[in-house]
């Protein structure tokens, strides 16, 4: 027949249950801990990711305002010839007649993830023309931006007299490379 | 009262007598006792202490917005006989602990009802033959605890006996020999001194308590049916012969209750009849003095008090009971039979209790929440992360958000060339004539031109200056060309974040 417990066998049992339950408490909580961590560093990353994009329309509508068009980057070679046809074809339809275009070299700039390529134009035209050309060169899916423009108006004209006179120009423009 | 505490100085009396509960404060100063305000009001049956305690300002009221427990004198509540037994007994002179078993050995057998459902307390008057006389008030607990818990918003300092409280004030506030009506009975009235026992009767409203008095302390007391009403009524009624059968059937039933006092016919005890000068007390004086009780009136007196104004002797009987309790209270209330020590120790034992069971639910209810709390984050995050995370890896998530970045990158670096030249164009610029333009990424934009004169160029200095996108635009030299009588010049400005040199890729 059990016998009752006395006071210090009940002690002995309720200290016993109390750790049991701490044990286990301990090695569930530090698991669900560790899992409740990560968890949040792997929503804190997607937020951070999420947060990477654009939702806002007014800004939305700026970028593609200022970059409608632009194509992934291509390895050199390939970047390179793409780039260069597409100029060469935007300077026609502009009427702009430069010399043979030419390479710059390639460099890796900081802050950003590819390399730069850079072609530079040197050429005569209308001032028309030129800013037909600047117009149309965001269609452009492989240029960057324009680096660097000098226009020169032949100074030995009196100003009156310069309206539909050529202007010259040097042209540095550029593209990403993969 | 525990023998640490301190005799206040001022006390607030309450009772409920005579249909009507009743308070008073009390202020005691060196030789004198101040009244400083009564208050009575009707105890019909929607009044409660509560209520009264409220319109005395002892507590806040209820629909008061201030609910601040108001700070006063600490109060002394009357218990009314009703639901109170005495008991006398004797026993051999022992030393208290001894006694005190004695008495409740003794107690359990006289009591009708099992010890644990009875509250006892008992006083010793001096030995007389090595035998002390004890004076056993009893009542049941859950009456007491009922009655405790009525008067809690009153934070009670002690609980008394009334009739404790009226046999103090006529021990201090009333004459005993003043309008006796027989002269035998003066013969056989003895002063108030030691040794000395009384009958007090004190007529009511409702009731007739009877009080047997042996110095200052009750010994017996009893409760009798006749009212001060009914005698009123008995004696405005002219009803010669309802009077004297009413007055007949009180003296018989005093002499009952006299007799179960101990009253003996040939060393009687003298009786008062505590009164306020009333008629109807002085015919009830005369007729007890005619069925053989010596009784005689006794009127309070106002030496020894000061009062508000407007406070008179009757006022005094009025609140006879209350100024009592105040002066037990202002004394020495060890002295008192004392019916709630224990109850409202247990009451203020429930309170902690309470207090602490709140305190501890409340504690294991927030710990409930915080776990659920913690459940409840633990749970969305990790629901979060999935959907968050197989949303950001989907392949077209990226893509887009990889053409985003790129387009981003452009348009850091994609200068506005067109929206340039118009800045440099904008304005009136009459007279300005530009040459040559270069700008270069990571450069100040540099524009050599001529102007008719120094105005002109400074105006379109201005002009530029106020155009969105450009910055520090700067004469760098100005010099008059002697052919064309011009001012040839060159000017550089900045261009937005373009012209730093961070800028150029």
């Amino acid at each position: 027949m059990a016998r009752k417990l006395n006071t210090r066998e009940k002690r002995i049992l309720l200290l016993g249950v109390v750790s049991a339950v701490a044990i286990f408490v301990f090695t569930c909580g530090t698991k669900l801990f560790d899992d409740w961590r990560k968890a949040r560093a792997t929503l804190a990353t997607a937020k951070r990711k999420l947060s990477d994009v654009e939702t806002d329309k007014n800004r939305q509508a700026a970028l593609a305002a200022l970059v409608p068009v632009f194509e992934t980057p291509h390895v050199e070679d390939k970047q390179k010839f793409l780039f260069r046809e597409k100029l060469h074809e935007q300077l026609k339809k502009a009427g702009i007649n430069t010399d043979p275009l030419q390479f710059l070299p390639v460099r890796k700039p900081r802050g950003v993830p590819y390399r730069v390529l850079k072609i530079k134009c040197k050429g005569k035209c209308k001032l028309d023309q030129l800013l037909d050309f600047l117009g149309n060169l965001k269609e452009n899916p492989y240029c960057v931006g324009v680096e660097e423009l000098r226009i020169q108006c032949d100074t030995k004209e009196p100003p009156e007299k310069r309206k539909d006179k050529q202007i010259e120009i040097d042209l540095v423009v550029s593209t990403f490379v993969k | 009262m525990s023998k640490g505490e301190k005799i206040p100085h001022a006390v607030v009396a309450v009772a409920r007598e005579d249909a009507r509960f009743k308070a008073v404060e009390v202020h005691r100063h060196d030789r004198q006792v101040e009244i400083l305000w009564t208050r009575s009001l009707p105890a019909d049956r929607q009044a409660t202490w509560s209520g009264f305690a409220s319109a005395c300002g002892l507590t806040p009221d209820a629909n008061h917005r201030d609910k601040v427990a108001k700070r006063h004198s600490p109060a002394v509540i009357g218990l009314d006989l009703t639901g109170v037994a005495f008991y006398r007994i004797n026993a051999p002179v022992v030393d208290e602990h001894e006694l005190a078993a004695i008495v409740r050995m003794q107690a359990e057998s006289l009591l009708p009802l099992p010890p644990d459902q009875i509250e006892v307390a008992w006083r010793a008057s001096p030995s007389t033959n090595g035998t002390a006389d004890i004076t056993i008030a009893a009542a049941r607990r859950e009456y007491l605890h009922k009655f405790a818990g009525n008067v809690r918003d009153l934070r009670p300092r002690n609980i008394f006996l009334s009739c404790e409280g009226t046999a103090k004030a006529w021990q201090s506030l009333f004459s005993a020999h003043e309008r006796l009506v027989d002269a035998d009975a003066v013969k056989s009235v003895r002063p108030r001194g030691l040794g000395s026992q009384a009958v007090l009767v004190s007529i009511g409203q409702e009731n007739t308590q009877v009080c047997l008095v042996q110095d200052g302390l009750v010994t017996r007391a009893a409760v009798l049916d006749l009212s001060g009403a009914g005698l009123l009524h008995s004696a405005e009624g002219a009803q010669a012969g309802l009077l004297s059968e009413v007055m007949e059937r009180f003296a018989h039933d005093l002499r009952a209750i006299l007799s179960s006092f101990g009253w003996s016919e040939s060393s009687p005890w003298p009786l008062f009849v505590l009164s306020d000068g009333s008629p109807v007390h002085q015919h009830v004086v005369e007729s007890l003095n005619g069925a053989g009780l010596p009784a005689a009136v006794s009127v309070p007196s106002l030496r020894g008090l000061k009062t508000p104004s407007g406070f008179e002797a009757r006022d005094v009987y009025e609140y006879r009971t209350l100024l009592g309790l105040a002066l037990i209270a202002l004394e020495k209330p060890g002295a008192a039979l004392n019916l709630f020590g224990r109850v409202l120790e247990e009451q203020e034992q429930q309170k902690a209790a309470s207090a602490w069971r709140s305190v501890a639910l409340a504690g294991a209810a927030a710990v409930l929440m915080l776990i659920v709390l913690l459940v409840t984050v633990y749970l969305t995050d990790v629901a979060s992360a999935k959907r968050w995370d197989a949303l950001v890896k989907q392949p077209d998530f990226q893509a887009a958000v990889q053409q985003q970045a790129l387009l981003k990158t452009v348009a850091r670096h994609r200068p506005d060339i067109l929206e340039l030249l118009t800045e440099i164009n904008a304005g009136q610029n009459d007279g300005v004539v530009l040459d040559s333009l270069h700008f270069k990424k990571g450069q100040t934009v540099s524009m050599s031109g001529q102007a008719g004169n120094m105005e002109q160029m400074w105006k379109y200095q201005a002009n530029l200056r106020e155009q969105k996108g450009i910055k520090d635009a700067e004469i760098q030299n100005a010099t008059p060309d002697t052919k064309t009588k011009k001012i040839k010049f060159t000017m550089t400005v900045q261009y937005k974040e373009f012209t730093k040199k961070e800028a150029a890729l």
